[in-house]
């Protein structure tokens, strides 16, 4: 390698560690979603696993940091995420699917892609009974009639698509 | 002999410009800019609502993340914690009593938390091979 030619040291150094957890930790899986289905799915996590999410996040308060002594904790946490972001894909894969590649495609902006939001969220409600609610306010966002920032056309486009198949499909 | 007005006096003198008027009243072009600001400040103000909300909300989606997030990450600082402990007593095998206790040695003499080590002894990478 060229890197390690010229720089003293010659050697790659790489900040990782091969060792497992010791077997007394009990294992868990990770989540391993990307971050446009982890944003898709997040307030449906958040209404699902709130009680989860504080008692970890307050354990690590009084923990200092906690990272040794949290570690229950944190595993219902990534737990319950788990069987949020399974239900979802049990119940609403296609519209869940809609959604985080409509976020992928939008930089992340939650106001481009109301079309396919509305969709997933009916289909979670009527499925899982979880609601997207922003705490503090009446008027949530997301239900706001008239937009100033509006969804992105193909957004729209495709949500209009994916009803007219569902209604082919089912007749 | 005086030279007198002719009789009859003079003509009237033109002193006013004779140009035709172009476009409207200026008041009329003062309170339609004054109409088209108010209709853009009254956007703004508005927009201005939204993209807080919007803002929000993106906030709150991070939150609701945020414990998973750090419980997964968490659990790889404790993993290599441990490795290191681990790496530690291997190392401390092959050493003199002396240098064993120096090794052993506490890094901190604050005992009122746990700290991770951020300073470990040990060989520099150069050095191995």
């Amino acid at each position: 390698m060229l890197n390690s030619d010229i720089f003293v040291g010659g050697k790659q150094w790489e900040n990782t560690e091969e060792n497992k957890l010791p077997n007394n930790i009990p294992e868990v899986d990770e989540v391993g979603a990307t971050s446009a289905p982890l944003l898709s799915a997040s307030y449906y996590i958040g209404d699902k696993c709130k009680p989860f999410n504080d008692d970890f996040m307050q354990c690590k308060n009084e923990n200092n940091g906690g990272e040794l002594n949290c570690l229950k904790e944190g595993r219902r946490v990534t737990r319950c995420a788990i069987s949020v972001l399974k239900d979802i894909n049990k119940y609403c894969f296609d519209e869940f699917k809609l959604h985080y590649d409509c976020l992928e495609q939008n930089n992340q902006y939650f106001n481009r892609c109301r079309s396919s939001e509305h969709l997933l969220s009916k289909c979670v409600l009527t499925n899982l009974n979880l609601k997207k609610v922003v705490p503090g306010v009446k008027d949530q966002i997301q239900d706001k009639q008239y937009p100033i920032y509006k969804t992105d056309s193909n957004d729209i486009k495709q949500v209009q698509q994916f009803l007219k198949s569902k209604e082919t499909n089912s007749n | 002999m005086q030279d007198l007005p002719p009789i009859g006096g003079y003509e009237p003198i033109q002193w006013k410009r004779n140009l035709p008027t172009r476009g409207y009243r200026p008041s009329i072009y003062f309170w339609g800019i004054v109409g088209i600001m108010s209709f853009g400040f009254y956007r703004v103000y508005h927009m201005n609502d939204e993209q807080r909300e919007l803002t929000r909300e993106r906030n709150w989606a991070r939150f609701h993340l945020q414990p998973l997030l750090t419980a997964e990450d968490d659990r790889n600082l404790v993993r290599r914690y441990l490795a290191e402990l681990e790496r530690q007593n291997l190392v401390k095998e092959n050493l003199t009593p002396e240098a064993r206790d120096k090794f052993e040695k506490e890094l901190y003499n604050d005992k009122s938390k746990f700290r991770f080590p951020r300073y470990t002894a040990g060989t520099s990478p150069s050095e191995s091979s």
